[in-house]
């Protein structure tokens, strides 16, 4: 079973993270799973895809909830 | 899980019952002894039945089933004492205990019924029994768990790394074959999670891509452009997939071809020279690529200097000269009637002194302000007589004010007189520092082929036809698929340009607002692609990164005691994806020339740290090997046991050599378990007998 | 800000169509880091900035193309909006240098006589920046390849 915060931990540890959203360097060290409604789209929607396939959820079902998630942050 | 003991009952040559066949297991290294064809092999063929119902058959060189092995099963003895028409059986019991301590016995048995003395109905299917311990009693395991059970006391994943022969280790960490390693931190690691987010992000990418497509082509206020802008985005995507296969590749093969290259210059034998030529190699390499850093930097930075650093206005000086002499003109009229100005707001006013007091004075010719005679004729009746004409001055403010703005643009020009005086000779030496840097690069690159033609000289000079032969193909390689790489970016990069001038063809095309959940979605999935990707890449350096150390501390471990071993461990990433392992001197010069039993014992080290980058494995799993240290001398062999006792939490060695009865005292290892000693007996002695063979199984007390 | 300055910031030159191609050529539209402009080929990082260089290099070489009435220009930025400053202010005041314009008597123009002169203005700025492109446009026509090297325009300045 993959360990999701761990995988969670390693991506925002990659600056590629800052470059690409609106998160400040120094916040994302305090991403965790809890939703948040006023997160950045990107992270969340990393969050969901994180969550979704370390639950084990098949590919096109992940594709789906991240779209939701998207769709929630709008 | 941890093995506690396995005992056999007639398994091949173990003749008798369970107790006087058993092996108990401790933590620690436990060794098994013996001379070849004293049951070393039958041992490592008993723990295989127990898990997996096959034993490895010598003469096939393989595993074979329980029904392919046949009456082979059984101990000789044992079927001599059967008497025709009755069972035989053999047995094996292997108790094992879980991370939680849980212990199972697994029990597996087969029946043969003696036909006579060269025939014998071996039933098809060997049965198993597993019980759990709990609490006070043993109780059977419902048969539906057996097979998780199973799996549990050794991953199927692990098992290549955990339960291997000595001869096995090779092809397990073949160094001439990349994806060895690679495959091995494939299975043992996490790293094919990030994998599958990688496809994950990959797939929803192109998929939220389409359907902006899909969506842009809706909303096209000329539709069959769109569909012909869609093909050829499908074909130009085609294309770059293609080209990015290609570069792969391409990288691929050159990493390659520089790995055999490096092998052959530090196989040379002048090893002064090679050094000489390696230490020049690296300076002039390293010098080379920051002029060439530097020069790129440069050449990039060129055109933006015509407006930071002002080159554009070169030789406008004519043009700011004539404006001056505008704005000097400009300031003349300005000031002039800005002093009439001046000069009209002090004058008396019109009606000052009014007319009829001007008539009188000049009819007294004298002026009553300041009392003096003005008789006619005189200036000062002409002055007096000049207060008639007097008309009315309007005030005179500019409608515009122009003098600030001219004045700001006189200062700014002046300002940079200088500057643009000087943008010749600014201009001039930063070519000439670029030509310098050119030159510099060219010189650099004609030494450095120089060296390598020296290379190529000395390994002429000691090295047969063959090696000369594979040195050339080496070098013409890298300078082949160097070039096949460029020439993948030039097109990787048109075509990147293209894909990008077509969506913003698409883009123009749309009329109205696109679907915000669309466009978001196509936005977000690019960035999750990239994002998985590039932490994909980081982990699997990270990684590698911590494996090597890894390795290298138990490898430093292993080969304390013999102070000739030099080297270490250096993994190579190659694209990203794979790993290549090779053994380097501290210049991180590849030994080519390191011994089989170095080589054996860096692939052991770097096996144990794959096994322990996950930290569970080595405290959960007895790692079983047979013959591990065969071929190593001695020391090399302790440095072995030793690193396997300090990162495994239970080991069980299964070898010919470990100590003679009279070197005990010999041993230096920490952490050691129980020794055992087998030993084929056959009682009269007759080595021809086997049929009577049995086996001793003796602990040793060290 | 008077409305002399008004309306010599607010002068919106422009090129003719036929140089459309190559302000695309070598104009990184949309911004970009340098290093991303320079591998695109771009050397210009908007159009103003090709359009002052076109103006200098006219203007350096007295090669004012004429624009009439008839020509329908491509418009883009106002002049207020161009940087840096100081060749901006530079273009202006040699602009000024090469009209034929009463500096002093702008002061005291009505609106429409305002107009008037600083349409001369905005007209020598168009012919020279025009004749320059046209300069240009000769140059790569005469050699394309010439017309890829990172030092086609750096030596139009000699």
């Amino acid at each position: 079973m993959a360990n999701r915060n761990e995988i969670l931990k390693n991506f925002t540890n990659n600056e590629k993270l800052y470059e690409l959203s609106d998160v400040s360097p120094e916040s994302l060290n305090d991403i965790s799973f809890n939703p948040d409604p006023a997160g950045d789209v990107l992270v969340e929607s990393l969050k969901k895809l994180i969550f979704s396939y370390c639950k084990g959820e098949a590919k096109i079902t992940v594709i789906k909830n991240i779209n939701i998630e998207i769709e929630k942050n709008l | 899980m941890i093995i506690n003991y396995i005992s056999m009952l007639n398994f091949q040559c173990f003749y008798g019952n369970h107790e006087s066949n058993t092996v108990a297991f401790s933590d620690g290294i436990n060794v098994i002894i013996g001379d070849n064809g004293h049951g070393k092999s039958k041992l490592w063929n008993a723990f295989y039945w127990a898990l997996y119902d096959q034993i490895f058959d010598s003469d096939r060189e393989r595993f074979v089933t329980t029904r392919q092995s046949g009456e082979s099963i059984f101990s000789d003895r044992a079927k001599k004492e059967c008497a025709v028409e009755e069972f035989v059986k053999a047995e094996i019991k292997l108790e094992v205990v879980d991370s939680q301590g849980v212990r199972f016995e697994i029990y597996r048995m087969l029946k043969a019924k003696k036909l006579d003395d060269h025939n014998w109905e071996v039933a098809p299917t060997s049965s198993i029994l597993i019980r759990r311990y709990k609490v006070t009693q043993w109780q059977k395991v419902n048969e539906s768990e057996y097979r998780s059970i199973l799996e549990r006391v050794l991953p199927g994943h692990l098992k290549p790394y955990m339960w291997f022969q000595g001869e096995q280790v090779n092809s397990l960490m073949d160094f001439q074959n990349q994806t060895s390693l690679t495959q091995a931190i494939q299975l043992l690691s996490d790293i094919t999670n990030y994998d599958d987010l990688v496809d994950i992000t990959r797939d929803g990418k192109e998929k939220s891509a389409k359907e902006l497509r899909i969506e842009q082509k809706r909303l096209s206020s000329d539709s069959s452009k769109s569909e012909a802008i869609e093909r050829q985005v499908t074909n130009k995507q085609k294309d770059l997939e293609e080209e990015e296969r290609d570069r792969e590749s391409n990288t691929r093969n050159k990493e390659e071809a520089e790995i055999g290259f490096d092998g052959l210059i530090n196989s040379m034998s002048d090893a002064q020279k090679r050094a000489e030529n390696k230490a020049n190699l690296d300076s002039l390499t390293n010098k080379r690529d920051a002029n060439s850093q530097q020069l790129d930097s440069k050449i990039q930075a060129l055109n933006k200097k015509l407006f930071s650093s002002h080159w554009v206005l070169k030789d406008c000086e004519p043009s700011i000269t004539d404006f001056s002499g505008k704005y000097d003109k400009f300031l003349e009229h300005h000031y002039q009637k800005a002093a009439l100005d001046k000069i009209a707001e002090s004058q008396l006013p019109v009606d000052v002194p009014q007319p009829i007091f001007v008539n009188k004075m000049l009819a007294d010719e004298a002026c009553f302000v300041c009392g003096h005679l003005a008789p006619k004729g005189s200036d000062e009746y002409k002055h007096i007589s000049g207060l008639l004409d007097r008309k009315i001055q309007s005030s005179t403010t500019f409608k515009n004010d122009c003098s600030s703005l001219f004045k700001k643009l006189y200062d700014n020009t002046t300002e940079y007189k200088n500057v643009i005086s000087g943008i010749g000779s600014s201009i001039s030496e930063e070519f000439s520092s670029i030509t310098k840097l050119r030159n510099e690069i060219s010189s650099d690159n004609k030494s450095i082929e120089d060296i390598n033609k020296s290379f190529g000289e000395l390994v002429e000079k000691d090295q047969s036809e063959n090696i000369i032969k594979e040195f050339r193909k080496h070098k013409k390689n890298i300078e082949d698929f160097t070039d096949a790489i460029n020439v993948n970016n030039i097109k990787i990069n048109r075509i990147t340009d293209e894909l990008e001038g077509l969506k913003t063809q698409t883009k123009k095309l749309v009329v109205g607002s696109p679907n915000k959940a669309v466009e978001a979605a196509a936005e977000i999935f690019n960035k999750l692609s990239v994002l998985a990707l590039s932490t994909r890449g980081l982990v699997f350096s990270n990684l590698v990164k911590d494996l090597e150390k890894s390795a290298n501390d138990i490898y430093q471990s292993m080969t304390e005691r013999n102070k000739s071993v030099i080297g270490r461990l250096n993994l190579r990433i190659m694209d990203s994806k794979t790993c290549f392992p090779e053994i380097v001197d501290s210049d991180g010069n590849s030994l080519a020339g390191s011994n089989d039993s170095n080589i054996r014992l860096v692939k052991l080290a770097l096996m144990m740290a794959v096994l322990k980058s996950t930290s569970t494995w080595s405290q959960n799993y007895c790692l079983v090997s047979d013959a591990p240290t065969s071929k190593m001398s001695r020391n090399y062999a302790e440095g072995f046991y030793e690193a396997l006792g300090k990162n495994f939490r239970q080991s069980i060695v299964i070898t010919f050599d470990f100590v003679t009865e009279t070197k005990k005292s010999d041993i230096k290892i920490n952490n050691l378990g129980k020794v055992y000693k087998l030993n084929s007996v056959i009682p009269d002695g007759d080595r021809t007998k086997r049929d009577d063979l049995y086996t001793e199984i003796k602990e040793l007390d060290l | 800000m008077n409305m002399v300055e008004k309306k010599i910031y607010s002068i919106s030159p422009g090129y003719l169509p036929n140089f459309k191609s190559m302000f695309k050529k070598y104009v990184q539209f949309g911004g970009g880091a340098d290093s991303q402009r320079y591998v695109k080929g771009r050397y210009f990082s908007n159009v103003y900035e090709m359009y002052v260089f076109a103006f200098f290099l006219g203007l350096k070489k007295e090669t004012p193309f004429e624009i009439t009435d008839d020509d329908t220009l491509v418009k883009f930025w106002e002049i207020e909006n161009w940087k840096p400053q100081e060749i901006r202010d530079h273009l202006i005041a040699s602009s000024i240098a090469r009209t034929d314009i009463d500096l002093f008597s702008l002061q005291d123009l009505d609106e429409r006589e305002l107009t008037a002169e600083i349409g001369k203005l905005k007209n020598t700025i168009e012919k020279y920046a025009n004749g320059g492109l046209k300069i240009i446009a000769a140059l790569i026509e005469e050699d394309p390849d010439n017309a890829e090297q990172d030092t086609f325009f750096i030596k139009m300045l000699s």
